[in-house]
């Protein structure tokens, strides 16, 4: 009963923490706005929405442990500033050698861990260029967690030539009672026509269920993202708990408008 | 000699009236052109677009010439591109309405002037790179984009809501891709350059926004969605964390797992 609670606090933590920050940040520039000016036809279900399709997928390697994912995300729109999405993700977890299964410790050590991660939530654009993803789902194959997750992206001072990106993306595992969390800062660097360059540093870092204290990793990164067909990819690597590290991540977005309804003639 | 005269005199009839014509004719297309000098011609056309000069309503294909003076009306799903003389286009997206106000070129066949007017909707202009320092501009009801690049694009909407803009409902929007454009308000001395790369917008009558880049403050462009507030890239989606655990807890080699315990005797 204590270990429950204590996953609910380190998530209730990290969650709130992300969200505050993300909130905070783009509403110290915002406070002059009241709501309507920052929400216009905030309840209007537009006549036209949108269907959003990310296919993405990466890797991380380190001395202790490497993984790969791939996935997709679908995303609706319902409103300007509400969105609802369904994410499939496949993870393949490789162990170093004499260590155990992180995924449910105590079951002993495997080369390789497979398995599935199915979940679904919302898309709050809570300010322009500001979203804030909740979500949970549940995880298939060598992992049988319920997991919930908290995702944000804020981009401040658009107007500028060198926007800073402000982005976290937290994870609780109900069942090693863990919360991963990612953070990462970047700025863009050049925008051209063609693509986007941007460059900063983030990192991880975990906490709760058999992690005492907290462990993490961070460094440098570099992202870039090709407008023409809108596929963005990153590269990060650093040092940390797992020792040197490095981490690639990709992705590709498709948007599809949906027609607007035909009005009689 | 009185019958060689004849024949001139005849000869001179013959001629008078062919000359006739071709000075009415001449005259004629002299007055319709020093009326409406011709600007160019559509390239293209697609869906519904028309031509509205002082003759009337027509529609235009593939050819049609365009006069300075010409508006140029897209429906929706229309698009045209209409080629000027100096060799620039100009680029219709749908439900849009526009004017080409003056279009002169130099005497060396490079440009003096290029005005065009944008009443609503897209427009993308392609200036030519040739004939010295472009001096070409867009007009919008409440901005002025001038050129000092080849090509970018101007939107103007009316009637639409953006976050952050209050009760503001009419924005021009500039999206540059090459050069540099001078965006400003129409009562605005100076303007602010916009890089390319990079957008801007003129909400209703104050000075433009800062530029930021393409596609995420919220400005439209030929073939963008009106008022979407831009966020791409998202870095989120996709950046999905690996999974907990970095350091995982080492096994106990060699110490076995603690045996139940018996059950207590009875």
């Amino acid at each position: 009963m204590t270990k429950v609670l204590e996953n609910l606090k380190a998530t209730a933590t990290t969650l709130i923490i992300g969200a505050l920050m993300i909130i905070a940040l783009p509403a110290s520039s915002h406070a002059q706005y009241s709501f309507n000016d920052l929400y216009p036809d905030f309840f209007k279900i537009p006549d036209q929405g949108r269907l959003t399709v990310t296919g993405f997928g990466g890797g991380y390697v380190s001395d202790k442990y490497a993984t790969t994912q791939e996935g997709f995300q679908l995303e609706q729109s319902i409103t300007r500033y509400v969105g609802v999405f369904g994410r499939l993700t496949g993870y393949e977890l490789w162990e170093g050698g004499g260590f155990d299964n992180p995924l449910n410790p105590g079951t002993g050590h495997q080369a390789r861990l497979n398995f599935g991660r199915g979940q679904g939530g919302f898309d709050l654009n809570i300010w322009p260029g500001t979203h804030f993803f909740i979500s949970a789902g549940r995880d298939f194959g060598d992992s049988h967690s319920v997991v919930v997750e908290g995702d944000g992206s804020s981009w401040l001072m658009l107007h500028s030539l060198h926007p800073i990106n402000f982005s976290f993306s937290s994870v609780h595992d109900y069942q090693n009672g863990v919360t991963s969390t990612e953070v990462d800062i970047q700025a863009i660097l050049k925008s051209t026509e063609k693509y986007l360059l941007m460059a900063g540093g983030g990192g991880a870092f975990y906490m709760g269920g058999f992690i005492h204290g907290t462990d993490g990793q961070g460094g440098p990164d570099l992202s870039f993202y090709w407008r023409p067909l809108q596929i963005g990819g990153s590269i990060q690597a650093g040092y940390g708990s797992a020792h040197q590290y490095g981490q690639l991540t990709f992705y590709k977005e498709l948007d599809i408008n949906e027609p607007a309804p035909r009005t009689a003639p | 000699m009185r019958a060689r005269s004849d024949g001139r005199d005849g000869m001179r009839l013959k001629l008078f009236w062919p000359l006739l014509a071709v000075l009415f004719y001449f005259a004629l297309t002299t007055a319709a052109m020093a009326q409406a000098p011709m600007a160019g011609s559509i390239s293209s056309a697609s869906g519904a677009v028309q031509i509205q000069r002082a003759s009337g309503l027509i529609a235009a294909t593939s050819g049609t010439p365009v006069n300075i003076g010409d508006r140029i009306i897209t429906g929706a799903g229309g698009h045209a591109v209409i080629t000027l003389t100096d060799g620039s286009q100009l680029e219709v997206g749908e439900s849009s309405n526009m004017t080409i106000d003056n279009h002169v070129l130099a005497p060396a066949g490079g440009r003096a002037e290029t005005k065009v007017s944008l009443f609503g909707g897209v427009l993308r202009s392609v200036v030519s790179a040739t004939g010295g320092t472009p001096n070409f501009e867009v007009h919008t009801p409440n901005a002025v984009a001038a050129v000092r690049g080849t090509r970018w694009d101007t939107a103007y909407t009316e009637g639409e809501s953006r976050p952050t803009y209050g009760d503001c409902h009419k924005f021009s929007d500039v999206v540059v891709y090459e050069g540099v454009v001078t965006l400003r308000n129409n009562n605005a001395p100076n303007g602010i350059d916009v890089p390319a790369g990079y957008e801007a917008t003129v909400p209703c009558d104050v000075q433009s926004t800062l530029p930021g880049p393409i596609g995420m403050t919220g400005a439209r462009g030929l073939g963008t969605a009106a008022s979407a507030v831009g966020s791409n890239p998202s870095p989120v989606v996709g950046g999905v964390p690996p999974p907990a655990c970095p350091v995982c807890p080492p096994m106990p080699a060699t110490t076995p797992p603690p045996l139940p315990a018996p059950p207590p005797s009875t």
